[in-house]
């Protein structure tokens, strides 16, 4: 897939191994620090990772959609493992990788500590960070919102990172999404919105309005299949990114309104 | 072709494990390789207090070693130097077509790296109003360099 599509996302082969990564650093799905043939750096997400294949696809989704809105997210891509390059890459319990593809974010290389309110002030991508928020909500998180924090200029660059359990607490199905509430609030952890002007929040309803559902479907149909949601799950998660859609523009424009 | 490969640290001390990258050791088929850095002078600087006779011996030791036994296991040779002087890390797995050019490439990364190959540039990636310098604090649109707010979209 060319890099220069504006919703998917690029696939890039991996070269080099470097390291694993532990602690709040990874998270378990365990992921570990691999290059590409290009030398950018990737912190990679195992097809067989601990948590499941679904978490991939749940990044995937993110990502593209992050792409869509300039979200705060840093770039994704399609990452090929062969199996001569994971063959001694294990996880903690000793279980080896599987060769295929992985997902890769691309690595935030001046180490740049975790977000924190209060401490990382001011944010200077509050548009990019507005939309993370929305895209956290017309996911459906399940988890804290990550993000890192960059020194940029006067002020902090944050990038939201880690959306495996954004969709689902790791597996989603059919069933776990057409259980889920329709969104009660917009889902801001960090209170980002509160630096997001109406202008911002305008501009991210009218973006958010215009993704059709062929580009909800193209996204979710460019999942690759070795990640795992079925046919059925597939039609199901496009339904439930329509639903939801509908739900967040209403939800930001009732923050323009008030 | 895949090489194993490893990254020789000087740490001074087991306790603080404060350490700098001096060499980089590659195996392929019998054949082990070594880059090393020429000086110590950054061990120098860094570590004003080091016995840097010692650091010599070591590393002077492992390049022996890789000529003397091209078999070596890095995997091995890592876990024996675990808390001394000069380690060497667990082998990780790189794909070339030479090991002369990925020792090459892995000597520039780890030893002697110049400025990162590929940063993530965040003004190129952030949106419009990023790019335009403008910062918002509580709300409230702030320009900085005396640009005003412009709408991205």
């Amino acid at each position: 897939m060319p890099d220069s599509d504006p919703i998917s996302l690029p696939r890039v082969v991996l070269k080099r191994h470097h390291r694993a990564m532990s602690g709040d650093e990874g998270g378990g799905s365990q992921p570990q620090v691999f290059e590409d043939t290009d030398g950018r750096f990737w912190m990679v997400k195992a097809p067989n990772n601990p948590q499941n294949g679904q978490v991939l696809a749940s990044e995937f989704v993110a990502a593209s959609l992050g792409r869509t809105l300039s979200a705060a997210i840093p770039p994704a891509a399609i990452c090929e493992l062969s199996a001569e390059l994971v063959a001694d890459v294990k996880f903690a319990d000793g279980q080896p990788w599987a060769a295929g593809s992985g997902f890769g974010s691309e690595l935030l290389q001046s180490s740049p500590p975790s977000y924190a309110a209060g401490t990382h002030e001011p944010i200077t991508n509050c548009a990019s960070a507005a939309a993370v928020v929305v895209i956290d909500t017309l996911l459906g998180s399940h988890d804290g919102r990550q993000a890192r924090a960059c020194k940029d200029g006067e002020g902090w660059a944050v990038w939201a990172v880690d959306f495996g359990h954004d969709i689902g607490p790791g597996a989603w199905s059919r069933a776990s999404l057409e259980a889920l509430a329709s969104p009660p609030a917009l889902e801001d952890g960090h209170h980002w919105l509160s630096l997001a002007t109406k202008e911002i929040m305008g501009e991210l309803a009218e973006t958010v309005s215009n993704i059709t559902n062929e580009d909800f479907a193209q996204i979710v149909g460019a999942i690759p299949a070795e990640w795992g949601p079925s046919d059925d799950d597939r039609v199901a998660l496009v339904a439930h990114l329509v639903r939801r859609r509908e739900a967040v523009v209403t939800l930001i424009r009732q923050r323009v309104d008030a | 072709m895949n090489f194993q490969y490893s990254v020789v640290r000087v740490m001074p001390s087991a306790v603080a494990e404060e350490c700098l990258n001096v060499a980089v050791m590659i195996r392929y088929d019998g054949l082990v390789q070594v880059a090393r850095a020429k000086k110590l002078e950054r061990i120098a600087k860094a570590f004003p207090t080091i016995d840097q006779d010692a650091v010599e011996v070591s590393l002077a030791y492992l390049d022996e070693l890789g000529q003397a036994q091209p078999d070596l296991d890095l995997s091995e040779l890592s876990r024996r130097t675990r808390g001394a002087l000069v380690q060497v890390s667990p082998p990780a797995t790189t794909v070339g077509d030479s090991i002369e050019s990925e020792l090459r490439d892995l000597f520039q990364l780890y030893v002697e790296p110049k400025p990162a190959r590929s940063p993530i540039a965040y003004r190129r990636v952030s949106p419009h109003r990023a790019r335009k310098g403008t910062v918002l604090v509580s709300g409230t649109a702030q320009p900085v360099n005396g640009r005003r707010a412009t709408p991205s979209r």
